[in-house]
């Protein structure tokens, strides 16, 4: 086909891939300062291929600490505890482990929305400017949605088809 | 009567061997690939079709049928090794055309084939015409095994009477048995050239009186085969009715046997040939001994003459020689010719082989029982005896003749080594990632991505992984990509099969390897046209 022709079809096809984005795992907030608490809004708008989620799993990245997670209406909440990698100052005091998997255990059908929250602190080993990945599983009735794919370096999350929901992080707020 | 009771047997095994055979199994010198492929669906009409075989091959015909079936014959070849070019016609129409092809291999065997392509859009493909060539090759199978009677029990037998008797004079019956079978191998020698010409030229029956055919019975290794087969039944002929010279004419004739055997076929043109055809002429000469006595013998001592002891000792101290010289050939070219154990049992060829050397062992198994249990009581002058002799010499004639008949089968069976490399193709890439790699095989069926084999690997070592996925992208058609889930075959072997996708373009191939739940590793990689 032409040039025209082919331009068009792959402008029609991004947008119909645009619209795919609408189902991912996002985060509601997008962007946050490093060296304060930040409260992860973490949306789950569809279920696998048209099938009820029914587990969320979250992976919490190094540098992302002492998080809890907040409960939900339903769903039953594990967390998974373990070391980080180095120790990190916080309030005063020294912390090394905590909890680096939350999992919600319960039943989301495809036609509803629901967000998974939880909250923590972004230590200040963190370097602003860059992007903080949190990996997401949605376990469905059918099969498995796996948010887990780290964008490459000068990539960003629309080149791939199951991102890992992102958090751009900024410069420090001057007063804490 | 034994003669017709083994012909029986021998007629019978045929119908049994034919029914064993795939059809398609002659095919000795194979199409790896064309170009335009297999199937594929080309804009612009070709100037020219390619054909890669896997060796030199010397063209028969060549047809284009166009999609409303009207059929070409391409006349403007070029032939350079293993590659035949056909110039295509200047204005082609749309639809689907297909090419009808037929060549001879280097083992003197034709092969044919056909292969499909289109023009703008496919239309339905053109039928091929398929020509009846089951009852050329039973007849051609049946020449064979004559032909074969006529040189190991015929020039053989004189060769045994020439030399295991003193001024060389077999028993009358004998000799009359080693005359006829003679004349019905220089009759078979005859109908050889004239089916190998139908079939090379793959023509029906009706047209066996056409001298075309016959010339092309004679073109290549087969004339040769023909003529030397000629010389030999000739001087044995001549071995058996002179008076003087007995022995030298029948030693000539012999070696005529080994030559023309060693002319054609699979076995004497597989590389390496400097070891291949002298081991052909050897095994040979050692049959022709070996069988050529067994007749004589048996009569010898049947009718109880002066001359059996003699002969029964030059004999049997000649044929454990010729029997190592045989095995050792024979073990050689089995070697060359399968090239590992599995096709055995896995190709008609391999199949063919385990019977001969079953029925080999048998007669073997009866000589040796022969040799050691019923001679002593033959010589003691047992009644009874004889009569066993007289059976086991019919049951030893059996099993000859269901070796050669295996041994004619081979015609139509493709040894294992031009197997390798047939219209099936693979491809291997490796894809290379900051935190793993990957081997692909990507295997091709006439043209088309049937198959994906994975290895992930991390330092050389297999990559455990929980599931691997496959993507495949087309970049040109900006179509949705292809994903496949893999299967797991084996520790770190992933599959992908069913897959049909034209070679013709490239395909950018994805491979996510997952090794945890979390983790991720993606590949990216091409599978070139």
């Amino acid at each position: 086909m032409n040039h025209l022709a082919r331009y068009a079809l792959a402008a029609v096809l991004s947008l119909a891939d645009a619209g795919t984005a609408f189902a991912h795992a996002t985060l509601e907030t997008s962007e946050a300062p490093i060296k304060s608490s930040y409260k992860a809004v973490m949306r789950v708008p569809h279920g696998c291929d048209g099938s009820a989620t029914l587990k969320v799993r979250v992976q919490i990245p190094e540098g992302f600490i002492s998080v809890k997670p907040m409960p939900k209406a339903g769903w039953q909440l594990e967390t998974v505890k373990g070391k980080y990698e180095k120790t990190y100052k916080l309030y005063g005091s020294d912390v090394s482990e905590g909890v680096k998997e939350i999992v919600w255990t319960g039943k989301l059908p495809d036609e509803y929305y629901d967000e998974f929250v939880f909250r923590g602190y972004l230590a200040d080993s963190l370097t602003p400017g860059t992007m903080l990945y949190i990996p997401t599983i949605q376990e469905c009735e059918k099969g498995a949605d796996r948010w887990i794919e780290i964008p490459a370096e000068g990539k960003s999350a629309d080149d791939y088809e199951f991102p890992a929901p992102g958090l751009k992080l900024i410069a420090p707020k001057t007063e804490e | 009567m034994l003669r017709i009771s083994v012909r029986t047997a021998a007629f019978l095994l045929a119908v049994w061997l034919l029914a064993v055979q795939t059809p398609a199994a002659w095919a000795h010198a194979s199409l790896l690939a064309t170009d335009p492929p297999d199937g594929a669906v080309l804009p612009k009409p070709p100037p020219t079709a390619t054909m890669h075989f896997n060796e030199p091959v010397a063209p028969i015909f060549f047809r284009l049928i166009a999609p409303d079936g009207a059929a070409t014959e391409l006349t403007k070849i070029e032939a350079s090794d293993n590659v035949v070019r056909l110039v295509l016609p200047a204005s082609m129409a749309t639809g689907t055309y297909l090419v009808s092809w037929r060549v001879t291999s280097a083992d003197g065997h034709p092969v044919g084939g056909s292969f499909v392509f289109a023009v703008g859009a496919p239309s339905a493909p053109p039928r091929a015409e398929q020509a009846a060539l089951s009852a050329v090759h039973c007849l051609l199978w049946f020449a064979k095994l004559n032909l074969y009677f006529g040189l190991f029990v015929g020039v053989g037998g004189a060769f045994a009477g020439a030399l295991l008797m003193d001024r060389g004079r077999m028993p009358r019956i004998v000799e009359r048995a080693v005359f006829s079978v003679i004349f019905i191998g220089i009759g078979a020698t005859a109908g050889h050239v004239c089916l190998q010409g139908l079939d090379v030229l793959d023509r029906p029956l009706s047209d066996g009186a056409d001298a075309e055919v016959w010339r092309a019975g004679l073109s290549g290794g087969a004339g040769l085969f023909a003529l030397l087969a000629l010389l030999a039944l000739g001087l044995a002929l001549g071995s058996l009715t002179a008076k003087q010279g007995r022995r030298t004419l029948a030693a000539t004739a012999m070696v005529a046997v080994g030559g023309a055997l060693a002319s054609t076929g699979h076995a004497a043109s597989a590389p390496p040939e400097s070891l291949t055809r002298p081991a052909v002429f050897l095994h040979a000469i050692g049959v022709a001994f070996w069988i050529g006595a067994l007749l004589p013998l048996a009569e010898l001592f049947r009718a109880e003459h002066a001359a059996r002891q003699v002969a029964l000792q030059r004999f049997s101290r000649a044929i454990p020689w010729i029997l190592i010289l045989l095995i050792v050939a024979g073990a050689v070219l089995a070697v060359i010719q399968l090239r590992a154990l599995p096709p055995l049992w896995t190709t008609a060829y391999g199949i063919i082989l385990c019977c001969k050397l079953g029925a080999v062992v048998a007669l073997l198994a009866i000589a040796a029982w022969n040799r050691y249990h019923l001679s002593p009581l033959l010589q003691a002058g047992d009644g009874a005896a004889i009569s066993r002799f007289a059976r086991s010499v019919g049951l030893e004639l059996l099993l000859v003749g269901a070796i050669l008949a295996l041994v004619a089968g081979w015609r139509f069976t493709p040894p294992p080594r031009t197997l390798e490399g047939g219209p099936q193709a693979t491809l291997d890439i490796h894809l290379h990632g900051a935190d793993a790699t990957a081997e692909i095989e990507a295997s091709f069926v006439r043209g088309a991505l049937t198959t994906i084999v994975v290895r992930p690997k991390k330092g050389g070592a297999p990559l455990d992984a929980q599931q691997v996925t496959l993507l495949l992208d087309d970049p040109r058609q900006g179509l949705e990509p292809i994903r496949r889930i893999a299967e797991r075959q084996a520790d770190g072997v992933w599959q992908v099969s069913g897959l049909s996708l034209p070679r013709a373009t490239l395909w950018r191939v994805r491979i996510d390897i997952l090794v945890s739940d979390f983790k991720q590793i993606r590949l990216e990689g091409e599978i070139a046209p």
